[in-house]
């Protein structure tokens, strides 16, 4: 057995592969669930699962010592629930799920549609949901804008017309809440991200107005301050309207916010609180 | 705030339907050693990895400074002879323990 240092500290690995950091989303409205539905297939073995199942898990740390390395993936799995003692009491959470997101390559976003993908999927897998807001805690720090190409200063630019086929009747008002914690970040580039939002070709978000918010304006995450720089402290809330009410159009917009930020020096984790403004209709 | 993390196991070609599982917690030191600070309970579990077929390992984070994790899991299925490897998970989480 080595022996060991006494003025060793913990640290992390050097030349470790790194990773962009944690995303964490937060499904609120309704859930109904189905009849058959059995509690032990809760929502971390859902998400656990349904990420193998489409080559979203990264398992290259999941090896027997001696092991090559697995299939590089865009997250690893952390936990995830169906309830939380840290929700904020009558706000509706539904289900949450937390991981880590992988390093970013240059010309793709993070991989904020594919996870709130599979967040709805292992939703809809327990029961049928009704959803009101989307809460995603967003690792902007693990961005670095000055590494995207040309082609991809918007990665997410590159997929809108995914969108161009929505129902037209199915744009739907929307608040979207970005805050940045303690740092004021957010609300010193309010201007220019509001710039950026309505001069990107795109109609996937159509920005309206916006407004400085306060603590009291943000639905309280389902996580501790010290997990993200809390408390909500600095933020906007932009009101305008999505292409459709979904996770892929609510991923899509973060995957923007989050790019557009870190154009503008943001460098701390961002809370996106996606708000349907009106009941329902798609 | 603390670290946590899961174990649990699949089937694969065993023929027996439980196995006791343990995951523990290793946090890594600039001595280059990986030191425990967190084990779960060695738990009877049948396979598949549901919400009453896990075990968990956890500890309260000193600080959020970024750091190094290893979640080892150790499974022994009974009744059947098995090999001595732990299945890993390495990350680093903004948690320390001191």
């Amino acid at each position: 057995m080595p022996e060991r240092d006494v003025t060793a500290q913990p640290g992390m690995v050097p030349a470790d592969r790194r990773t962009a950091g944690t995303m964490f989303a937060a499904l609120y409205g309704e859930l109904v669930p189905h009849p058959w539905h059995d509690p032990e297939h809760d929502a971390y073995q859902l998400f656990y699962q349904r990420s193998l199942a489409m080559d979203w898990l990264d398992g290259t740390a999941a090896v027997r010592e001696d092991d090559p390395p697995g299939a590089s993936g865009l997250w690893g799995m952390n936990d995830a629930g169906w309830n939380h003692p840290l929700a904020a009491p009558r706000a509706g959470l539904i289900s949450w799920f937390q991981v880590e997101a992988s390093a970013v390559a240059g010309d793709r976003p993070l991989p904020v549609q594919p996870f709130l993908r599979c967040a709805m999927d292992a939703t809809a897998r327990a029961g049928t949901p009704h959803l009101s807001a989307i809460q995603i805690l967003i690792p902007v720090q693990g961005l670095d804008a000055s590494t995207r190409p040309p082609y991809a200063a918007v990665p997410s630019m590159l997929t809108i017309d995914w969108f161009a086929e929505c129902d037209p009747g199915a744009r739907t008002p929307v608040e979207v809440g970005v805050n940045s914690g303690r740092d004021p970040s957010i609300p010193a580039v309010a201007g220019w991200l509001t710039d950026r939002l309505g001069h990107l070709e795109q109609d996937v978000f159509v920005y309206g107005s916006h407004d400085v918010t306060g603590r009291d304006d943000v639905l309280p995450p389902p996580f501790d301050d010290g997990f993200w720089n809390g408390p909500p402290l600095h933020g906007v809330v932009l009101r305008g309207e999505l292409a459709e009410w979904s996770c892929d159009a609510v991923g899509w917009l973060a995957e923007v916010i989050a790019d557009s930020a870190a154009h503008l020096g943001v460098r701390s984790p961002l809370l996106v609180t996606v708000t349907r403004a009106l009941p329902a209709g798609c | 705030m603390a670290e946590s993390g899961h174990g649990w196991w699949d089937k694969g070609n065993c023929s027996n339907n439980r196995a006791n599982v343990q995951n523990c917690l290793y946090e890594w030191y600039t001595d280059n050693t990986w030191r425990q600070k967190a084990c779960s309970p060695v738990t009877e579990l049948n396979p598949g990895g549901g919400s009453s077929n896990r075990t968990v390992a956890r500890h309260d984070c000193n600080d959020t400074q970024l750091t190094s994790w290893r979640n080892h899991v150790d499974v022994d299925v009974i009744g059947e002879i098995d090999t001595a490897e732990k299945l890993m998970n390495q990350a680093d989480v903004n948690c320390r323990v001191n």
